[in-house]
């Protein structure tokens, strides 16, 4: 009896596992069939939807939107009328002709606004390294002190603060045994010794955008010592110094010039400096390793070391003595010996110039 | 203004107008929208007529793709439902073959539809006018008629499918040279 229930269980199983798998294939063929056949009714039902529309669309303009020549007319007025109000967009057709143009304009433009920029980069980045000529440089002038450095502003002295910019007719004045420092916008710079006195005339490339057309730097030193290291200047600018015997200027070049009761003392350690003397006569050229004493004496002494400038052997106002110099003015000593601080280094007073042919004072 | 291209302009709006209306009334299926919308297609097309190039397509084909785009934006200005993108795309299958049968044959599609009106059936042809002539609603048509609104209906659904075919057949005809239109 077992036995039998147990066969007619499986043989039931066994049938109703077959008639699942029956069903579920007619069942599932069946839906794609449903599925096919939906797709294929909904491409009818549009193709029969848009032929309807179409004949519809041509039936109501046939028979009364557009049939008789009164209604066209009207038509056509009414949108006559609202064009001759409307403007026209400008232009020509956009051929592909045209389309290549317009395309190869927009190029065009394109790299131009690139040369431009960079042009404009460039330009800038040019005008921060200094600047052309005449031209608004972005790097202020600045000034740096040890404690006694003056600045004279519009009749105002003020302690000068480390980076404070200068500007035109300032003045600087350095008490003994302190020192100034300028650095210009082409990263020359100039070492104000003690006790000088220099006024700022026109500086190339100085702040808020105060330049000189020419691009010079110049100023006055009324008294006291400057340590100048010029480099050469992009804009062709000229480092120039009113002496009170005369006007130095200097390019690429690093001296020392000194002024004291109108004797001018200026020792050029690499480059060249010219000296034009106030009489307007010819120009003197200082050769780095050379170091030259003009007083404003009506028979000045000259006292150099191998005066490079031709000529002016025979000049009654000046005498070049070799390898000598000779001191008679107690405060020009000072001068020196203000160097000798600065330097940290001895001054033999007597045979002075006789190393001197190397970039830095060698005072020994 | 430019006179020359507003008088050019004036020849393909007469030209064109009667299909354009046609097409805007297939997509809306209202007389006033219809006519709205083809107006202003025409307007868009004037002010745009310097960016039609001919070599590109018929003139006809672009004045349809703004009709078709005044259409959809009133639906969207709307929040109507709009037609199914297949439908309109058959809808501009079958202008874009009018319109090339009319250009290539230099006759009116609206010639040959005439001549189809004429071929129907006097009971046919009172449908068409009270239907779209007189635009009388299914149900009075029904009453006058003595028919059920639902024969109505279907007949007027024959006449069309008719009248489509009469068409094509001219059309073909035409291009084969058998018949004269």
């Amino acid at each position: 009896m077992n036995a039998g229930n147990e066969s007619d269980i499986k043989s039931e199983a066994m049938k109703r596992a077959f008639d699942g798998l029956i069903f579920s294939h007619f069942r599932s063929e069946e839906w794609n069939a449903a599925g096919s056949m939906g797709q294929i009714m909904a491409a009818d039902a549009a193709v029969n939807e848009s032929k309807c529309r179409a004949m519809e669309g041509l039936l109501a303009v046939s028979a009364g939107l557009g049939n008789d020549a009164a209604k066209n007319e009207y038509f056509i007025d009414n949108v006559m009328n609202e064009i001759r109000e409307t403007p026209l967009i400008s232009g020509k057709a956009w051929t592909a002709g045209r389309k290549h143009i317009f395309a190869l304009k927009i190029l065009s433009l394109a790299a131009s606004f690139m040369i431009l920029l960079g042009l404009g980069g460039s330009y800038l980045v040019a005008h921060y390294n200094g600047g052309a000529k005449g031209r608004t440089a972005s790097r202020p002038c600045l000034l740096a002190s040890t404690p006694g450095g003056l600045l004279e502003r519009n009749m105002r002295q003020s302690a000068i603060n480390n980076g404070m910019p200068i500007e035109d007719k300032d003045i600087i004045r350095t008490y003994p045994g302190s020192c100034s420092f300028v650095m210009f916008s082409d990263l020359s710079r100039i070492e104000v010794g003690g006790g000088s006195t220099i006024e700022f005339s026109e500086v190339s490339g100085l702040n808020r955008g105060k330049l000189s057309q020419s691009g010079d730097k110049i100023m006055c030193l009324r008294e006291g010592i400057i340590d100048a290291d010029i480099l050469k200047s992009k804009d062709h600018g000229v480092f120039k110094v009113s002496l009170p015997g005369g006007e130095l200027s200097a390019r690429d070049a690093r001296f020392i010039v000194a002024v004291s009761n109108g004797r001018i003392f200026v020792e050029v350690s690499c480059g060249s400096v010219y000296l034009e003397p106030v009489d307007k006569t010819e120009p003197l050229i200082i050769n780095a390793g050379y170091c030259l004493v003009l007083s404003n004496e009506g028979t000045s002494k000259l006292l150099t070391a191998e005066l490079q400038a031709t000529g002016f052997k025979d000049n009654a106002r000046f005498t070049a003595l070799k390898k000598q110099l000779s001191l008679s003015e107690a405060k020009f000593e000072e001068l020196l010996v203000n160097l000798q601080r600065r330097k940290n280094v001895d001054i033999c007073l007597e045979n002075t110039i006789k190393s001197i042919k190397r970039r830095g004072a060698n005072y020994s | 203004m430019d006179q020359d291209k507003v008088k050019m302009f004036e020849e393909l709006l007469i030209r064109h107008h009667k299909m354009a209306l046609a097409y805007a009334y297939s997509l809306s299926v209202n007389h006033h929208t219809a006519q709205d919308i083809a107006q202003e297609s025409f307007i868009v097309a004037f002010v745009s007529f310097n960016n039609f190039d001919s070599a590109l397509g018929s003139f006809g084909g672009w004045i349809r793709g703004i009709i078709r785009n005044k259409y959809l934006e009133r639906i969207r200005k709307n929040r109507e439902i709009p037609l199914g993108q297949e439908i309109i795309d058959l809808i501009e299958k079958e202008y874009e073959n009018w319109d090339e049968f009319s250009q290539k044959r230099g006759t009116d599609i609206f010639v040959l539809l005439k001549r189809c009106l004429e071929n129907l059936s006097l009971v046919h042809k009172r449908i068409v006018e009270f239907f779209y002539y007189e635009k009388k609603k299914c149900a009075e048509i029904a009453e006058s008629e003595h028919l059920s609104e639902l024969t109505v209906r279907k007949r007027l659904e024959r006449i069309r499918d008719g009248l489509k075919e009469c068409i094509d057949r001219k059309m073909t005809d035409a291009e084969e040279g058998a018949v004269e239109i």
